[in-house]
């Protein structure tokens, strides 16, 4: 697991716990006690920018490679 | 002592005002980072399981139709970020941030509709961080 992949289940299960979703007890305190930073919060923002970009164009390729009625793209 | 007792918990729920004051946009990024991660997922998962023929009765033009929507989803996602980055800490929540979160709402909804039965525990998750989002705006309109 990447460290990517594990902010993202982490900040996953914060949501989790947020809605009343239990996860045990010893993760809930985790979850629940992290406050972000206003330089955290910048910094998530412009890393989920980045990837919003990236991913945006993964599935725009994948629209536009789609084949036409000749059965090519 | 029953003045004591009362300055205590005013002093509390001063303390407590201060600090959902100040984690709202704290819960919102986290949120917004959550359903972002989550939708990720089902974007890998979604290309493996295709480039694979694992998923059954899934045709290319559905695999077409999930990344059509996926795209929405992006363009959507992407406003909200927008929102949240012009958010400055200890302002209330922007004006437009609840028609840019609907939006992102509405694009998960087509989402599901359109992506293979399977991934619904995965779009789960993206519906569990909306409503978390909601929560935010909600607590924030009853300050």
């Amino acid at each position: 697991m990447t460290p990517e992949q594990l902010n993202g289940w982490i900040a996953v299960a914060s949501i989790l716990v947020n809605l009343g979703v239990d996860v045990g007890t010893g993760l809930k305190a985790i979850f629940t006690a992290g406050e972000l930073t206003d330089a955290e919060q910048d910094a998530i923002l412009v890393g989920l920018k980045d990837d919003n970009a990236r991913r945006r164009a993964i599935s725009a390729a994948i629209v536009a490679a789609q084949p036409g009625p000749d059965g090519h793209p | 002592m029953k003045k004591t007792r009362a300055v205590l918990v005013t002093a509390m729920a001063l303390a407590l005002a201060s600090a959902c004051g100040a984690s709202i946009k704290s819960k919102a990024v986290k949120s917004a980072q959550a359903a972002h991660f989550s939708v990720g997922q089902a974007q890998d998962a979604e290309i493996k399981l295709f480039a694979s023929a694992a998923i059954p009765n899934y045709s290319p033009s559905d695999h077409v139709a999930f990344h059509a929507a996926l795209v929405k989803y992006w363009d959507a996602e992407a406003k909200v970020i927008t929102v949240l980055q012009a958010w400055r800490a200890g302002d209330p929540p922007p004006s437009d941030l609840s028609s840019a979160l609907s939006a992102l709402s509405d694009a998960t909804k087509v989402m599901k509709q359109v992506g293979p039965a399977s991934f619904a525990s995965v779009l789960t998750y993206i519906d569990s961080a909306i409503a978390a989002l909601q929560q935010v705006l909600a607590l924030t309109k009853g300050a």
